[in-house]
């Protein structure tokens, strides 16, 4: 097993998946088996890949080669490898997950379903492993039309005008303001290929920068980044584990590494040249997590209460990688770990509590804790790792996230950073501290036995994962490190 | 041996977990087995800081044992023992498990070396005092809960936006050490030890768990919560004017509270912000004999108030309740509890002979300052306020007679045991204080037990029963009646809540007009749009994405072409 | 205010009497006698501990008596009710 098979294999068992669950969609039982266990290779080979990256080797696979240097290409690297393997473990946790509801609830064509949450993942993987922009582009767009199935899923008169828009947004923002943008790069520099130093540092002048810029941050709508963000409430009116995949492993998250990347291989140092764009982008970042989490709090379905607050925490990724220190980046990374695992956790924590008990409303959580203990205290837990409470995983990205913004001498966005995770606490501190503190319900339970283990077990695990920065966070740390301190010119 | 550097503090948190699988006779042994070697491994050390690990390129510094942790360690540990000994008399293992993650948490921050770890204690002592309260089976108990999640957690934040600005400052700031009020950095952290210590405005959430917990709950809750602000407040903030003050103001506003309140544990728990109040103006004094008194202080309250709270609770579990006007006849259903709780109220009125007078002589000293006279005024005068609100009103109110003829039914076993032994260690502690001054950080020649000190007490003390006694036998002492006083959160909960209701709903109609304004004028835009596609290229059809696409295409190749 | 017949007299108060009064007797005694007291401003006056001590009795018989004046909540049924921070948001 080499590095590059490993490769190979990561991008390509969940197209397989794809195929195989589409094929075999009864019986139930090897349906989710297939899905799974492919879910399980997958992360094996990010594992694999991740251990070779610490060993410092190398890999690159190419798939096409359409212009002269540029090449449909895909590498590993740290910040590509970490990611990798955060989203395809809790990727195999969401399966187990997703199988439970696809039970529970009786969702109608659940191989489809499944089928494109791999695809999905498969995106999001090539987004990780992207060794360019060329590819980072493709991929992003193979991941919007595999997401797109997922937002229409149920067909009805919601999901169609929803899937409209969400295509609409991401497809119309990627070909309208990455792809020239790219394009730009190009001609500038000669290549597309993510380099440790920046590919553009040194090469463009002030103007120039501040244009590109701002033409990748918006181009790049899966990070939810106002005003392209319109994508993620209309998303959330799906199928359950379809919000899991989409606002917490696959999209939301492909977004946040593709700005990470950008600014991390594509600018570099001429983040400095691009300032004044990256301060208004900044600005902009920051009001839009504040009203996020205000409109959050308006929202009485947990599910646009869920996607309002995801939206917020994203646009924290997009101000760490705004900030041109790497402790901005370090920040911008820990932030996308902890948002997936407890993005995750919050919204398969609100699948089980609607497959088994029918309940959306956030008035009607009240005491649900006392009958569901499990679920609930992942959700709690994952509450406090998003609003950013110590010693969960949210904390300590958002504590890198406020040193960041005022070391570079911008305190203003590390205060609009704050009042954003205080409005987060209200509108998800209560709503969790109230579902144990409430009388619990007597009626709750559709079925007489409650939640089964596929739906509470990936819960608990999940949430277990926001624990686990705590003591991580150095080797990630030294791991990521090689990314921002390149070894040579 | 690598687990000599363990932090003792790790030792309570792990048997947490495993107490939640210990069948009932165990749990309470293991509660006290988990302290004893807690405190083997506190007693163990010596001095010094273990080696940093790195966390995020911050130096995480696990266990850094000085005399200033060390003594308020001993004191949650002998809190711990007592605490376990008593929580023999009830079965509830959530809120066993809750206690010893409260202890684990609160006696590892006290014994870490960095900032970033010492936020991280005390957030999991903040949730873990939330779970003692909702595992409390009184009535209103979630509520007051869940207020306390709130409570903390702004808490929490404060600490993680000040450790922040701090630590952007330089990050090798982040062993702890002192900070200055006026940073950024350093105001946050200081708002967040204002919460956590009790401080004016901020006070009310230790009476309101306390009062809601359970018997066992309620000591736990009480010592191993704000005595840790006081630490940070010594390690962070010492010789910050500021302190002063608002140490003098919480000692005003316990007191006014302490006298007037109906519930006993409500009281007690004003009372320990009487103390806090009186550790933190020490501490905002800064000169070291004041410094070793505030600690001092601290552990003499943390133990006095243990065992009143701890006795409380075992008359609130044999008789219902401990509203002083309910007492009517304690005195003869459970005598044995009745004098401990006499006890108790002399300990923490600083009897001589008990710990807070060892204490109280030591504070008394440490602020005779002629600018700062009237700290040490109130200093000297409330012991009587104590003992009015803590010994005199309850025990008057246990030994009336009740009218009808009751059996004797004590308190459980255990928890007689706990609080005795708890008092017991407060008489062994006011017998022989030099104990106590040994630990205390500076060389301190300090004799509480001089005639100026100990006879001018008994005279404060004596005149105040007299008086009092006196007031009550022409009736113009309040008679104690059921009413429940109503402080600041009243505010928080009633009137500052409807108001922000109010902004939600104002800041809603809002955000709808917006949205509705955006939508029209966005339709209107793609329509225009697509009517001008629409003339200039029929086949591309009528979508207004496409139009627009290709007008931002275009639009970006040309400033390319000019640019370049 | 109620008609209320005045509360009976607690068992306690002939012994608390008692013991108080030994203690200021003893402590009057030492002070007026021996000439030990707090060697700081008022405390250098004799008698003045028993004068804080009264001082303080004072403070807390007012101070109890204002708080249930002005601070008593209406009543209970009614604050239990009310709305904190936490209900349904």
């Amino acid at each position: 097993m080499t590095p590059e098979i490993a490769l190979f294999c990561v991008l390509g068992a969940p197209v397989l998946q794809a195929l195989l669950v589409m094929l075999i969609p009864k019986p139930p039982g090897l349906r989710d088996l297939i899905h799974i266990g492919f879910s399980l290779v997958a992360l094996g080979c990010a594992a694999y890949l991740m251990n070779a990256v610490a060993q410092h080797e190398t890999a690159r696979i190419v798939l096409a080669r359409p212009l002269p240097n540029v090449d449909l290409a895909f590498a590993i690297d740290p910040l590509g490898a970490l990611m990798a393997v955060v989203l395809t473990g809790l990727g195999v946790l969401h399966a187990v997950h997703a199988a439970g509801v696809a039970r529970a609830k009786q969702e109608k064509a659940p191989a489809r379903l499944l089928a494109f949450i791999a695809l999905a993942m498969a995106g999001v993987t090539a987004v990780a492993f992207s060794a360019n922009l060329f590819s980072l582009f493709v991929a992003y767009q193979a991941l919007a039309l595999a997401a797109f199935p997922l937002v229409a899923h149920r067909g009805d008169e919601e999901a169609q005008p929803a899937a409209r828009a969400f295509l609409a947004t991401l497809l119309a923002s990627s070909i309208g303001l990455f792809l020239p943008a790219m394009i730009w790069t190009y001609s500038i520099a000669g290549a597309l290929d993510f380099q440790a130093g920046g590919v553009l540092a040194g090469r463009v002048d002030p103007l120039t920068a501040n244009v590109l810029l701002a033409l990748y941050v918006m181009g790049i709508a899966m990070a939810a980044i106002p005003p392209m963000h319109s994508w993620l409430p209309a998303s959330s009116n799906g199928p359950f584990p379809a919000l899991v995949a989409i606002q917490a492993l696959a999209v939301l998250p492909a977004g946040g590494i593709g700005v990470l990347k950008v600014a991390t291989f594509v600018f570099g140092p001429a983040m400095r040249d691009a300032a004044i764009a990256a301060q208004v982008l900044i600005v902009l970042v920051g009001v839009g997590m504040i009203v996020a989490a205000l409109i959050a709090l308006s929202k009485q379905d947990i599910r646009e209460r869920l996607a309002y607050s995801v939206m917020a925490q994203s646009l924290a990724v997009v101000m760490g990688a705004l900030l041109a220190l790497p402790a901005g980046l370090f920040a911008a990374a820990l932030q996308i770990v902890a948002l997936a695992c407890a993005a995750a956790t919050l919204l398969m924590a609100a699948g089980t509590t609607m497959a088994i008990t029918g309940r959306s409303k956030v008035a009607d959580y009240v005491g649900l804790g006392r009958v569901m203990p499990w679920t609930f205290a992942g959700f709690a837990i994952a509450s406090a790792s998003m609003i950013g409470m110590p010693p969960f995983a949210g904390a300590w990205a958002k504590l890198w996230l406020i040193t960041a913004a005022a070391g570079s001498g911008l305190v203003w966005a590390a205060v609009l950073a704050s009042i954003a995770a205080i409005l987060t606490f209200t509108h998800l501190g209560p709503l969790a501290a109230n579902a144990f503190a409430g009388r619990a319900p007597t009626d709750a339970f559709k079925r007489p036995d409650g939640a089964s283990i596929l739906l509470a077990a990936p819960v608990i695990l999940a949430a277990a994962a926001t624990l686990s920065l705590l003591v991580l966070a150095d080797p990630l740390a030294v791991f990521l490190s090689p990314i921002w301190t390149p070894e040579g010119p | 041996m690598p687990a000599l550097t363990l932090n003792p503090g790790f030792v309570p948190i792990i048997a947490a977990l495993f107490i939640l699988a210990m069948p009932r006779t165990l749990r309470s042994p293991m509660i006290v087995v988990t302290a004893l070697a807690a405190f083997w491994l506190l007693l163990d050390h010596e001095f010094g800081a273990a080696s940093a690990m790195a966390q995020m390129g911050l130096p995480v510094v696990l266990l850094n044992l000085d005399e200033l942790n060390r003594i308020f360690g001993i004191a949650l540990l002998i809190a711990l023992i007592a605490i376990g000994i008593y929580s023999g008399a009830r079965r509830n293992r959530y809120e066993d498990a809750a206690i010893l993650l409260l202890a684990g948490s609160a006696v590892s921050a006290l014994f870490v070396g960095d900032l970033i770890s010492f936020v991280a204690a005390l957030a999991l002592g903040g949730l873990a005092a939330a779970w003692v309260t909702f595992a409390s089976p009184l009535e209103g108990a979630s509520r007051a809960g869940a207020r306390l999640l709130i409570w903390h957690g702004l808490e929490g934040l404060l600490f993680l936006v000040g450790v922040a600005f701090h630590l952007s400052a330089g990050a090798q700031a982040s062993v702890v050490g002192r900070l200055d009020v006026t940073s950024i950095g350093g105001a946050f952290i200081f708002a967040a030890l204002m919460i956590r210590v009790g401080a004016p405005m901020a006070h009310v959430w230790l009476k309101d768990v306390v009062s809601h917990a359970s018997p066992t709950g309620a000591a736990a809750l009480s010592a191993f919560t704000t005595m840790l602000g006081v630490y940070a407040l010594a390690r962070l903030f010492p010789s910050e004017p500021l302190l002063v003050w608002i140490g003098g103001a919480m000692m005003v506003i316990g007191a006014f509270y302490a006298v007037a309140e109906d519930d006993l544990r409500r009281a007690a728990a004003y009372g320990v912000t009487v103390q806090t109040g009186i550790c933190t103006a020490l501490v905002g004094l800064g000169t070291p004999l004041a410094l070793a008194a505030a600690e001092g202080h601290g552990f003499a309250t943390i133990l006095s108030f243990v065992a009143l709270q701890l006795m409380l609770g075992a008359v609130l579990e044999r008789h219902g309740s401990v509203l002083v006007s309910h007492l009517a006849g304690v005195g003869r259903t459970m005598p044995l509890s009745a004098i401990l709780l006499l006890g108790c109220g002399l300990a923490v009125a600083a009897t001589p002979g008990l710990a807070l007078f060892a204490s109280q002589s030591a504070s008394l000293e440490a602020s005779a300052q002629w600018d700062l006279r009237w700290l040490w005024a109130l200093i000297w005068v409330t012991p009587a306020v104590m003992l009015v609100a803590l010994l005199l009103r309850p025990s008057l109110a246990a030994y009336t007679p009740s009218g009808d003829v009751k059996p004797i039914r004590e308190a459980p076993f255990s928890m007689l045991l706990g609080a005795g032994l708890a008092l017991f260690l407060c008489f062994a502690v006011g017998l022989a204080p030099r104990w106590l001054f040994d630990l205390m950080p500076a060389e301190i020649s300090f004799q509480p037990f001089v005639l100026d000190r100990v006879t001018p007490q008994f005279q404060l003390l004596g005149a105040a029963g007299v008086a009092y006694l006196g007031l009550r036998m022409v009736r113009a002492a309040p008679r104690e009646r059921g009413v429940s006083l109503l402080d600041i959160d009243a505010l928080y909960r009633g009137p500052l809540t409807a108001a922000g209701r109010w902004a939600g709903v104002l800041g809603l109609r809002m955000y709808g007009a917006w949205q509705s304004w955006t939508r029209r004028s966005s339709q209107s835009a793609a329509k225009s749009l697509e009517t001008l596609a629409n003339a200039c290229d029929r086949p591309y059809g009528s979508s207004g994405t496409a139009a627009v696409t290709f007008v931002c295409l275009g639009a970006v190749l040309l400033v390319m072409f000019l640019v370049r | 205010m109620t008609n209320a017949p005045p509360p009976q007299r607690s068992g306690a108060t002939g012994l608390l009497l008692v013991f108080s009064i030994t203690a200021l007797l003893v402590g009057l005694g030492f002070d007026l006698g021996a000439g030990s007291r707090v060697r700081f401003w008022i405390g250098d006056q004799p008698a003045a501990a028993a004068a804080v001590g009264v001082a303080g009795v004072l403070f807390a018989v007012l101070a109890s008596h204002a708080a249930r004046l002005v601070l008593a909540a209406r009543s209970k049924p009614h604050q239990q009710e009310s709305s904190d921070a936490s209900s349904h948001t």
